[in-house]
């Protein structure tokens, strides 16, 4: 079980409790599919995604950048139990899915930069570090159950 | 990165690593400086960077991992500085750019 400081917990809560998830979760995964186009596999039924305009626009990247980001809201609601949380999850990204568990790393940096970024310097060191902690943690739950 | 990545102060053994410390500030310092002459040759930089290639493959012996977690600490900070500025388009070039640079550091690694 992942150990978490009160400071940890404190630094993820009230940044997620600021965090537009509708908003953020776009961003992060149009990021995603602009800054490492080869994600865009996975995404062949999304429609237009030719230009970093037609991603940032297109409505389907940004309602699923909404899903996985409220999804991502469960873990900050369950840190001391994120195995658990992500366990049937997890399993959908390998059977049915099929997604590399490399991108939910990549995904999670994205996430990072996208906060640092709305939240200037409020988003400290200390902030980071907790933050790629907890990017980290979900990452790896999402790949536990691969087989 | 000493703060996001405590690993990476294995590398630092003989440095103040304090927040604020006189040494960390020179070294970044050093370390942008450097990204600078890898812009300015961004065509080259194999070449340009050749030097810092061969310190890197001979003398310090980084493991290449740390190349990827500076890289996500220096996007932080411009994120944080650039805000909005900081687009997605740019985002996406300086990520490719940091990644192209470690490549060249790494290349005479073996």
């Amino acid at each position: 079980m992942v150990h978490w400081s009160a400071e940890e917990k404190q630094l993820i809560t009230s940044v997620w409790s600021k965090v537009n998830v509708e908003e953020c979760g776009a961003e992060a995964l149009a990021r995603l599919l602009i800054v490492y186009p080869w994600t865009q596999r996975f995404f062949s039924s999304f429609g237009n995604l030719s230009s970093p305009t037609a991603i940032l626009g297109n409505p389907k990247v940004r309602a699923h950048g909404r899903k996985v980001l409220t999804s991502f809201g469960e873990a900050v609601k369950n840190l001391d139990n994120i195995k658990a949380t992500y366990s049937k999850l997890s399993e959908l990204h390998c059977e049915k899915l099929h997604v590399d568990p490399e991108n939910f790393r990549l995904l999670g940096d994205i996430l990072i930069i996208v906060l640092a970024a709305h939240f200037a310097s409020d988003f400290t060191p200390a902030c980071q570090f907790a933050w790629q902690k907890l990017v980290s943690v979900v990452a790896h739950a999402l790949a536990r159950r691969y087989h | 990165m000493f703060s996001a990545y405590p690993s990476t102060k294995t590398y630092f053994p003989h440095f103040d690593l304090h927040h604020g410390s006189e040494q960390v500030r020179a070294h970044g310092k050093k370390v942008v400086n450097a990204l600078g002459v890898a812009v300015k040759s961004i065509d080259n930089l194999s070449q340009a960077l050749s030097e810092l290639s061969n310190l890197h493959a001979y003398n310090l012996r980084v493991d290449p991992v740390n190349f990827k977690l500076l890289s996500q600490c220096f996007q932080v900070v411009l994120a944080v500085h650039l805000g909005s500025d900081y687009t997605a388009e740019v985002h996406a070039a300086f990520d490719k750019f940091l990644s192209a640079v470690a490549s060249v550091l790494a290349e005479k690694y073996r």
